[in-house]
């Protein structure tokens, strides 16, 4: 009988704890970026999960780099923030799209952090936080494309609403790509391969611009071809030669495994489409760019290198 | 006797029947390196072509970075030209291997430029004057996979001598010699000759392998099978690939090597730029492509053949 009151008592006490932590949201972005929600009135096809907001890391989960990550989950009222370069401008813009396994979002690790770099490289960073589910959330409504829309229809709106801000965000719009990371290279590759028709009904006026990147890194990618079933016939995203020009980096020990750049990048090949592949003996997966003494985390400057090969930085 | 008139004339009456056309003089490894024949007698095999070695690159051919390049016809002796560090010797070891499509070789642009660099960071270099024409790819014809091996157990044999640590001994091959290369990293275990000396009772496995702009490594149009006579096996060693995607003979080359290379559990990295064509040797070009030196020190510390 006590045990039973001691275990209501610390259940009571967990979820006043709950309520009063989700009081405060589970990741907000630093003070002073814009931020703009994707949908004002509301994402298409309905919540995509039951919410609000949690990071679902625990104290046992992996270290990357010494630090923790955020791991962001139950994302159903999508945004974007911007990250303007304090010092100068280039004038070109990167959407960043956080892996996660369309399940969580990496926002930290694969989010604020890599705004961080581009901002510091003179680069304008647009972070999108995509709905997901959660990671212990089955949600059918969720997942790559083309068996969900949901990540993909936020996708698309991002960037025509960064090309509708072109001139007051100081960004040059015909020089604005996509970097995304594991299920977020996924997701950029969609955008890649699927910018023709929006996936919603038009809500305003940034839905009339193109929602077609000027270029794609794609970080460590998944969902994009099976270990074992590497034609090019057997993908579900098929690039063509309007497909932007890719960047793909990946480790040939990623769990994840390597064939998913292999075959992305063959297919691009194919396409005729400029594109770049860097495969590094060793890293693993999910090192987002947080230094280390792997040479794979010094892809960011084969980006910055390769973003003067295709002429988007002079 | 021969007179000095009618050897000219006999090389001419050579050269009008072969249609070639001798445009400079033979090339020679520079001065003050060791070389070597590798082989003390004679070849093994038939020698397929009797005419003297001879530079055909002519005023017409394309330059690299705006400077022209050798390209070596009718090498029947071949031999090993040592670089040994200045300074900072690591006792690494890399044995490069021009390219030129097994017909010609190509020493100074994919060889002595090569050497320089190697030797610049520490690293002892062995450039090889293997046999052409009609000398691979292996199984076709042999010649090129004989001098590779025998290259390998000259330089275990030599180790101490020359202050080089016989298990970090690498090869990098261009093009055609990637090819070999890779055959090389998967045909180790039986010498393809009857053994001429010490040398040949030493492993000629290489211990590192980097395959430039590499050709030969797929099915004839079949680019999605490697090529089974250079297949990897577990044993074969760690590797690094670089090739530009607009490479005109196919950078499917790369994508399949690497793919059977990482299914036979081979540790490999593998880098594609965007620009880069084919046979840059590492001359500058102002294209990224061209820092793929940096590439390979950084990988060699990777695989711990460099501290």
């Amino acid at each position: 009988m006590r045990t039973r009151s001691l275990s209501l008592a610390l259940a009571l006490t967990a979820s006043l704890a709950g309520a009063c932590f989700a009081q405060k949201p589970a990741w907000e972005p630093a003070p002073a970026h814009t931020t703009i929600k994707l949908w004002p009135n509301g994402a298409p096809g309905g919540p995509t999960s039951p919410g609000p907001e949690v990071d679902t890391t625990s104290a046992k989960d992996n270290l990357i780099a010494g630090k923790p990550l955020i791991r962001l989950g139950n994302v159903n009222d999508p945004t974007l923030t911007l990250y303007s370069p304090k010092g100068k401008s280039t004038g070109a813009a990167v959407v960043v799209f956080p892996g996660g396994g369309y399940r969580i979002l990496a926002i930290d690790l694969e989010g604020t952090e890599v705004c961080d770099w581009l901002n510091g490289a003179g680069i304008t960073c647009i972070l999108v936080k995509y709905r997901v589910p959660g990671a212990d959330q089955k949600n059918p409504s969720t997942g790559p494309y083309p068996k969900s829309s949901a990540a993909l229809q936020d996708a698309q709106r991002a960037v025509g609403i960064v090309r509708a801000h072109a001139t007051e965000w100081h960004i040059d719009s015909k020089r604005i790509g996509v970097l995304g990371f594991s299920a977020g290279g996924h997701l950029s590759a969609a955008l890649s391969t699927h910018y023709d028709k929006r996936l919603y009904d038009a809500v305003d006026a940034a839905d009339q611009l193109s929602c077609r990147p000027d270029f794609a890194v794609v970080v460590y990618p998944g969902y994009l071809a099976d270990a074992e079933h590497t034609m090019l016939d057997d993908l579900d995203l098929h690039p063509t030669e309007k497909t932007p020009p890719t960047f793909i980096v990946q480790a040939e020990d990623d769990p994840v495994h390597i064939e998913n750049s292999t075959t992305w990048f063959l297919a691009l090949k194919q396409a005729k489409v400029p594109a770049e592949l860097h495969i590094y003996a060793e890293g693993g997966h999910g090192y987002g760019l947080r230094r280390t003494a792997l040479p794979v985390t010094t892809w960011p400057q084969a980006v910055e290198v390769w973003l003067r090969t295709i002429h988007i930085l002079s | 006797m021969p007179t000095r008139a009618s050897r000219c004339a006999l090389i001419l009456v050579l050269c009008l029947f072969c249609g070639c056309h001798l445009t400079g003089p033979p090339w020679s490894p520079p001065p003050g390196h060791l070389t070597l024949n590798l082989w003390p007698h004679r070849a093994p095999g038939a020698p397929f072509i009797a005419l003297p070695e001879a530079n055909r690159t002519t005023p017409q051919d394309e330059l690299v970075a705006g400077k022209p390049v050798v390209r070596l016809h009718h090498v029947t002796t071949p031999t090993l030209t040592l670089y040994t560090p200045a300074a900072n010797n690591t006792g690494a070891a890399i044995v490069v291997m021009p390219g030129g499509g097994y017909q010609f070789l190509v020493p100074d642009l994919e060889g002595t430029e090569v050497c320089d660099w190697v030797s610049s960071v520490g690293i002892n270099c062995i450039l090889l004057k293997y046999r052409v024409p009609r000398s691979g790819p292996y199984p076709t014809y042999s010649a090129a996979l004989q001098d590779a091996q025998r290259t390998m157990g000259i330089v275990r044999s030599h180790a101490v001598e020359w202050h080089i640590d016989p298990h970090r001994v690498g090869v990098l091959g261009f093009s055609a010699a990637a090819n070999l290369a890779a055959a090389l990293g998967s045909h180790f275990d039986r010498r393809l000759y009857d053994p001429v000396d010490a040398a040949d009772n030493l492993s000629c496995r290489p211990d590192f392998t980097i395959l430039m702009y590499p050709g030969y490594m797929t099915v004839k149009d079949q680019s999605a099978l490697p090529n089974p006579d250079a297949l990897p096996i577990a044993t074969t060693p760690p590797t690094l690939i670089v090739q530009a995607e607009d490479d005109r003979i196919g950078v499917e080359n790369s994508i399949t090597a690497f793919l059977a290379l990482k299914r036979a559990g081979v540790p490999t990295e593998l880098h594609i730029y965007a620009e880069g064509g084919h046979g840059y040797g590492l001359r500058p070009t102002g294209l990224p492509v061209s820092t793929w030196p940096y590439m390979v020190e950084t990988w060699l510390h990777t695989i711990h053949i460099l501290q």
